[in-house]
């Protein structure tokens, strides 16, 4: 018998807790409640809890300057301090950006001013061509995908701007690389149902 | 009144478990309903471990194979350093298998559930812009901690005799924290690889490699863990202090685990790594992380000495015999000592006589586990000191090289 063995078979001491009683099995009986029960207190938590952030679906919401858009259903509010005339909704990792203010030029000038702006916050940025959309049933207005690169993390994205006198709407959508597809016709058809005078 | 049968100890070396050093336990307890708890969580966790690392392994194979590479390369020397740290008692290796397997599979299993639950929780009473920032701070140390503490108090209802010490708490509570590491680090470079663009690429493994394991990794669930286990040793071998005491220490030293934690994974500094810089960075995570790793530090070299006094304790009847002198009993108690008395011996007789000085050191140390059991007629002792005379023996035959 190698002294390990003979470690290992040697008897309980006199003051070793007991093994196999109630006691012990209570004990781990405990153990186990408690680990699932924090589980089923958290579930219970959650699914009690109002969502602050929810957005009435279908409810336009201002974006400012008489700008609105109607959310669709899962959309949430993003940030609790807005910059005036902002706006930001999030779901299943997109967050939507919109904002409006004066702006004196085309669309594909704003649609290169909002680009200048992204080029400056991430390391690398690779935009497609741009193309005509449609915001709020006006024609018009522009929009490029693009792709960026920020702390090693890729990034898919879209900005569709429109001019209408001295009133410029951005719109960005941003999400990680591949997260973007799930939310794009959601997002296309906000954008067309938004209330631009 | 119950009576020991090694006797009382002295009042200054009243050091919890201390003389159950000499009987070890196993994990394999079939007897404790513990130990079929664990198997049972340890099964259906593995289930879901398994999912998610093949996920990983079809999705990025390279990548995949990669994580598990370094983070075994990174393991395997710290687990063995931890486990160094008991010298004198070292843990049984199915215990301390058995606390890695808690932190790589159950608790990270609970822990993410909890974690998703928590973050659903919050994500509905605050902004997501807040839970982005201050949710990993405020979520993870909760159920993390709490799951891998549930690990310590699951291997004690298993294996009491094994907790016994402050430093067996060290040890436990730093193996289960490595696992959890371990498995959270694969977690972390395999995101990294799709968040960069999703191809096998072994790069964004590479680079999250080196922030969260070669520059941060001291600051992680090993000192977290760490903590919460010298509080839980406290608690279960202090029995001469006053429950509140215990309870309070063990409270105390969680609560400190859970503030590194928080302190950690909150957004606090992180201006200063928009700055950018090796060295900014390097500051963040010292200011960050390194006063409760320092914290720890001076906890395990508490725990050493106590364990050193011990060991001199249960050795005492042995020392000026022919298996252990006054000498190499103060070298046996200091690592210093024990490492510059190998080289002395290698430098003198060549390498074969500094692996039998540190075989010589091992079995002395040994013989303070085995010391005492039922006194000299002891079988199993005196075949230790038999082991320890041929050694010397061994060692005396190999001549000095001229």
């Amino acid at each position: 018998m190698t002294d390990e063995a003979t470690l290992y078979s040697s008897p309980a001491p006199v003051s070793s807790p007991p093994s196999g009683t109630k006691s012990a099995a209570l004990a781990t009986t405990a153990v186990a409640a408690v680990m699932i029960g924090w589980l089923l207190v958290l579930f219970v938590l959650s699914a009690a809890t109002t969502d602050v952030n929810q957005v009435a679906v279908g409810v336009p919401l201002e974006v400012g300057s008489g700008v609105y858009i109607r959310p669709e259903a899962g959309w949430r509010a993003a940030s609790e301090e807005e910059a005036a005339e902002e706006i930001s909704l999030e779901r299943s990792g997109t967050q939507l950006t919109l904002e409006v203010g004066g702006f004196r030029g085309s669309s594909s000038e704003l649609l290169e001013l909002r680009l200048g702006q992204i080029r400056e916050e991430v390391e690398m940025l690779r935009p497609l061509q741009p193309r005509q959309v449609v915001m709020g049933g006006h024609a018009g207005g522009l929009a490029v995908t693009f792709s960026a690169t920020t702390g090693n993390v890729l990034l898919d994205g879209e900005v569709a701007v429109l001019v209408r006198g001295e009133l410029g709407v951005i719109a960005t959508s941003v999400a990680t690389a591949g997260d973007l597809q799930a939310t794009r016709a959601e997002v296309e058809r906000m954008l067309a149902g938004m209330e631009i005078p | 009144m119950m009576v020991e049968p090694w006797g009382s100890r002295p009042p200054a070396l009243r050091l919890g478990r201390l003389a159950d050093w000499r009987r070890q336990d196993s994990f394999f307890q079939p007897r404790r309903a513990s130990y079929w708890l664990f198997l049972v969580l340890l099964l259906g966790s593995f289930a879901y471990t398994l999912f998610e690392q093949g996920v990983f392994a079809t999705a990025y194979p390279r990548a995949w194979v990669l994580s598990l590479l370094l983070m075994a390369g990174v393991a395997l020397p710290v687990l063995l350093i931890i486990y160094r740290l008991d010298r004198f008692e070292p843990e049984p290796p199915s215990m301390v298998a058995a606390a890695f397997l808690w932190g790589a599979v159950i608790s990270i299993f609970f822990a993410s559930i909890a974690n998703e639950l928590l973050f659903g929780y919050l994500g509905k009473v605050v902004s997501p812009a807040t839970l982005e920032s201050w949710g990993p701070a405020v979520v993870a140390p909760i159920n993390e901690e709490f799951y891998k503490g549930m690990g310590l108090l699951v291997l004690y209802l298993i294996a009491p005799r094994e907790f016994n010490s402050l430093m067996d708490g060290v040890v436990y509570g730093a193996v289960i924290g490595l696992g959890f590491q371990v498995v959270e680090n694969v977690q972390y470079f395999v995101r990294a690889v799709d968040l960069a663009g999703g191809q096998d690429q072994i790069w964004p493994v590479l680079g999250t490699f080196f922030i969260r394991v070669v520059a941060v990794g001291l600051y992680s669930h090993v000192l977290f863990t760490g903590l919460v286990g010298v509080g839980f040793a406290y608690a279960v071998t202090r029995d001469w202090r006053p429950w509140w005491v215990r309870l309070g220490v063990l409270t105390a030293l969680a609560g400190l685990a859970w503030l590194a934690h928080f302190v950690w994974n909150s957004p606090l500094l992180d201006s200063v790594l928009v700055e950018g810089g090796v060295a900014a960075f390097m500051g963040y995570a010292v200011v960050k992380g390194l006063p409760f790793l320092a914290f720890l530090v001076v906890l395990v070299l508490v725990a050493r000495r106590q364990e050193t006094q011990a060991f001199g304790w249960l050795v005492a009847t042995e020392v000026g015999s022919d298996v252990l002198s006054e000498r190499e009993l103060a070298i046996l108690r200091s690592g210093r000592l024990r490492k510059a008395a190998r080289r002395a011996v290698a430098r003198a007789k060549g390498p074969t006589a500094g692996r039998l000085m540190d075989r010589l050191q091992r079995e002395q140390i040994r013989l303070g586990l085995l010391s005492g059991t039922s006194g000299w007629g002891n079988p199993v002792l005196e075949q230790q000191r038999e082991k320890i005379r041929a050694l010397r023996r061994r060692l005396a035959h190999i001549p000095v090289r001229l």
